[in-house]
C-alpha cells in the first residue's frame, strides 16, 4: 500500500480510471459517464470539450468530491476526492458557470469565504489584492446585485484563487459572458494559472476557447467518455488550426460515437442518453 | 504577468459606496390621511356612545386614559406587564430553538422529516384552546402551562419556515460552499444561517402576534398573574376602562416588537433592497 507521501508524489494531479456514473430516478436511469478514463499531469492546462449533456459538469462534481462514481476510480492529487474529502481542503477550487456569489456578502467578503472556511488569515490584504488584480479596485464593498455579470465572475475568480489551490477547475466559467469580457477573463485566468504553476481542467463547449488556451484537449462523447485526446496544440499555424478545429468538430458531431462507444462497453441502448 | 484591464466595466475613481436605501418613516407617521380619518371616526363614535350608554359598556376616552396612566403607575400592574412580556418572549425563544433546530434537521435528513412532519400536521388539527385545557390539567405551575401552550401553538410556523428555508437554498450555493470542504459548523454559519434570515424573520413576525394572544389567553383561563389575569379581573368587575387599558398595553407591546422586527429586517436584508447602480 502506498504511503501518504508516495500518494502525494504521483505525477498525475487528476486521474479518472474507468469511471461510470449512472443517475437513477424512480422513472429512469441516465448514464452520464461511460468508462471515462484520462489523466492530467501537474501544471498542465487541459480543456475538456463536449456537447451539452456529455457529463462535463458531472465530471466536475466528481472531482470536487460532491458525487460518487457508480464504478471506477477518481483520484485528485493521489486522493479519492469523496472518500478522503477533508484531505483536499484548500487544494482544489472551482470557478463555476454562474458566479455563485453569496448574495448577502459584499465582493470582498465573498472572496474571503474560502479563507474563513480554511482557517486562513482573513485580515491580510490577500482578498483585496486579488480583487485589484482582477480590475475590481473600488468595488470591494459592492454587493453582488450591484455588479455586472462580468464583474461578478471576476469576484468568483478571485474567490477561487485566493486560497492558492493546486488544482483549478473552470466549469464553462466564461461561456455566458460577452465576447470581450469573456476573452479578457479567459486570458487573465490562463495567465494567473500558468504563472503559479496550477493544474487546470477547463470545461468548455467552445472549440476556439480550447484551441486558444489549453496545452491539451480532451473531447468527450456522449455519454461522457474520451473520444479524442489532442496534445501539444499551442502555437498552431493557421492551416493546422483549421484542420484541428475540423477534426474536433468531427469528433463532437461524429455520428454513432455514443452508440458505438456504448455498444462496445455493453451499455444497453436505453442508457445512452446522458445528463450532466 | 500581463497587464490586466477591464473592457466593459467602468473604472471607478473613488471607493464604491452603495446607494442608500430610501429613508423609511415609522409606522405611525407612514399612515395615510385616510387611515387617520378612520381612526378619528372610531374614537369620535366611541366618545359619543359613552355619553349615551353606561360606562361599563362604553367608558369615556378620558376615563380610559386615566385608567391607563393609573395602571402604568401601579407597581403591581407593571410587574404583571413585565411578567407577560417575559413569558411571551422566553416561550417564543425556546420554541424557536427547538422547532427551528428540528426544522433544519428535517430539511437535511428526510427520515427526520418523515417522523416529525405528520405530528406537526396532526397538531394543526387541534384548536389552541384544547391545548390550554390540556396544559391546565397536566401542569400545576403557570410558567409551564404558558410555555406549553405557546410552544405547541407556534411550533409549526417555526418548523415549516426553517425547514422550507433550508430546502430553498439554491443547489448551486450548496455545492459552491461544500466544494471548499467546510466543517458542519462552517456550513451552518456561512451558508445555512444567513440563508435562513428571511425565513426566521417571517416566522418571528407571525409568531409574535400568535404568542402574545396565546399567552394572554392562557393567563386568562388559568393564571393568577400577568395581563390575562388582570383582564379577567376587569371582566369580573365589569371594568371596561381597565379591560381597554390592558388591551392597549398588549397591543403596544406587539406593535412595538413588530416595528422593531421591521427595522431589523430592513437592516439584515438590506442586500435585497438596495437598488442597482445606474
Amino acid at each position: 500500500m502506498a504511503t501518504e507521501s508516495e500518494t502525494e508524489l504521483t505525477a498525475d494531479a487528476i486521474r479518472f480510471t474507468g469511471v461510470h456514473k449512472l443517475f437513477r430516478t424512480a422513472e429512469q436511469a441516465t448514464l452520464a459517464l461511460r468508462h471515462l478514463t484520462f489523466a492530467v499531469a501537474r501544471g498542465e492546462y487541459v480543456c475538456v470539450l463536449g456537447r451539452s449533456g456529455c457529463g462535463k459538469s458531472t465530471t466536475v462534481n466528481l472531482l470536487l468530491g460532491l458525487g460518487v462514481p457508480t464504478s471506477g476510480q477518481v483520484s485528485v492529487l493521489g486522493h479519492d476526492p469523496h472518500r478522503e474529502f477533508a484531505r483536499l481542503r484548500g487544494r482544489i477550487a472551482c470557478v463555476f458557470q454562474n458566479d455563485r456569489l453569496l448574495p448577502w456578502r459584499n465582493a470582498i467578503d465573498n472572496v474571503r469565504l474560502p479563507m474563513e472556511i480554511l482557517g486562513l488569515d482573513t485580515s491580510s490584504a490577500e482578498a483585496e489584492t486579488w480583487l485589484q488584480r482582477l480590475g475590481l479596485q473600488g468595488f470591494e464593498y459592492a454587493m453582488p446585485h450591484q455588479l455586472s455579470g462580468g464583474m461578478r465572475q471576476r469576484v468568483a475568480l478571485a474567490r477561487a484563487l485566493t486560497s492558492d489551490p493546486d488544482i483549478l477547475l473552470a466549469d464553462e466559467a466564461f461561456g455566458h459572458l460577452d465576447e470581450v469580457t469573456g476573452n479578457s477573463l479567459r486570458t487573465q485566468f490562463r495567465q494567473l494559472a500558468k504563472d503559479r504553476g496550477k493544474t487546470v481542467l477547463h470545461i468548455t463547449h467552445s472549440i476556439d476557447e480550447a484551441l486558444d488556451f489549453s496545452d491539451r484537449i480532451l473531447v468527450l462523447g456522449k455519454p461522457g467518455s474520451v473520444v479524442a485526446d489532442i496534445a501539444k496544440i499551442r502555437e498552431l499555424d493557421v492551416s493546422s488550426r483549421v484542420r484541428l478545429r475540423a477534426e474536433i468538430l468531427q469528433h463532437l458531431q461524429g455520428p454513432g460515437v455514443a452508440a458505438a462507444a456504448a455498444g462496445e462497453a455493453g451499455v444497453p441502448p436505453h442508457l445512452w442518453e446522458a445528463g450532466s | 504577468m500581463a497587464e490586466l484591464s477591464l473592457h466593459d466595466e467602468p473604472q471607478p475613481a473613488r471607493r464604491w459606496v452603495p446607494r442608500r436605501a430610501p429613508v423609511r418613516r415609522g409606522p405611525v407617521s407612514a399612515l395615510p390621511l385616510e387611515s387617520w380619518i378612520a381612526f378619528a371616526a372610531v374614537l369620535a363614535a366611541w366618545e359619543i356612545a359613552s355619553h349615551f350608554l353606561p360606562p361599563f359598556l362604553f367608558p369615556s376616552l378620558a376615563t380610559v386614559a386615566a385608567t391607563l396612566v393609573e395602571t402604568l403607575q401601579s407597581p403591581g400592574s407593571v410587574e404583571a406587564i413585565a411578567l407577560t412580556y417575559a413569558r411571551i418572549l422566553v416561550s417564543l425563544a425556546l420554541t424557536f430553538a427547538i422547532a427551528g433546530g428540528l426544522g433544519i434537521w428535517a430539511a437535511v435528513h428526510p427520515g427526520v422529516d418523515r417522523a416529525i412532519a405528520p405530528l406537526v400536521q396532526l397538531k394543526q388539527g387541534v384548536p389552541a384552546v384544547c391545548w390550554a385545557i390540556f396544559a391546565i390539567i397536566w401542569f400545576k405551575g403557570m410558567e409551564p402551562r404558558v410555555f406549553f401552550v405557546v410552544a405547541v401553538s407556534t411550533f409549526p410556523t417555526f418548523f415549516y419556515q426553517l425547514r422550507d428555508g433550508v430546502r430553498g437554498i439554491p443547489a448551486d450555493l450548496w455545492s459552491m460552499v461544500r466544494a471548499w470542504r467546510p466543517s458542519r459548523w462552517h456550513l451552518l454559519r456561512k451558508l445555512l444561517l444567513p440563508s435562513l434570515v428571511p425565513s426566521m424573520l417571517v416566522a418571528w413576525r407571525i409568531n409574535l402576534g400568535n404568542g402574545a394572544r396565546i399567552t394572554v389567553t392562557a393567563e386568562l383561563l388559568a393564571g393568577v398573574s400577568g395581563i390575562g389575569h388582570f383582564l379577567r379581573e376587569s371582566q369580573e368587575q365589569f371594568r371596561m376602562d381597565a379591560a381597554i387599558a390592558w388591551t392597549v398595553v398588549m397591543a403596544v407591546f406587539v406593535l412595538s416588537i413588530d416595528f422593531g422586527m421591521g427595522r431589523l429586517e430592513r437592516r439584515l436584508l438590506a442586500w435585497r433592497q438596495n437598488p442597482k447602480p445606474n
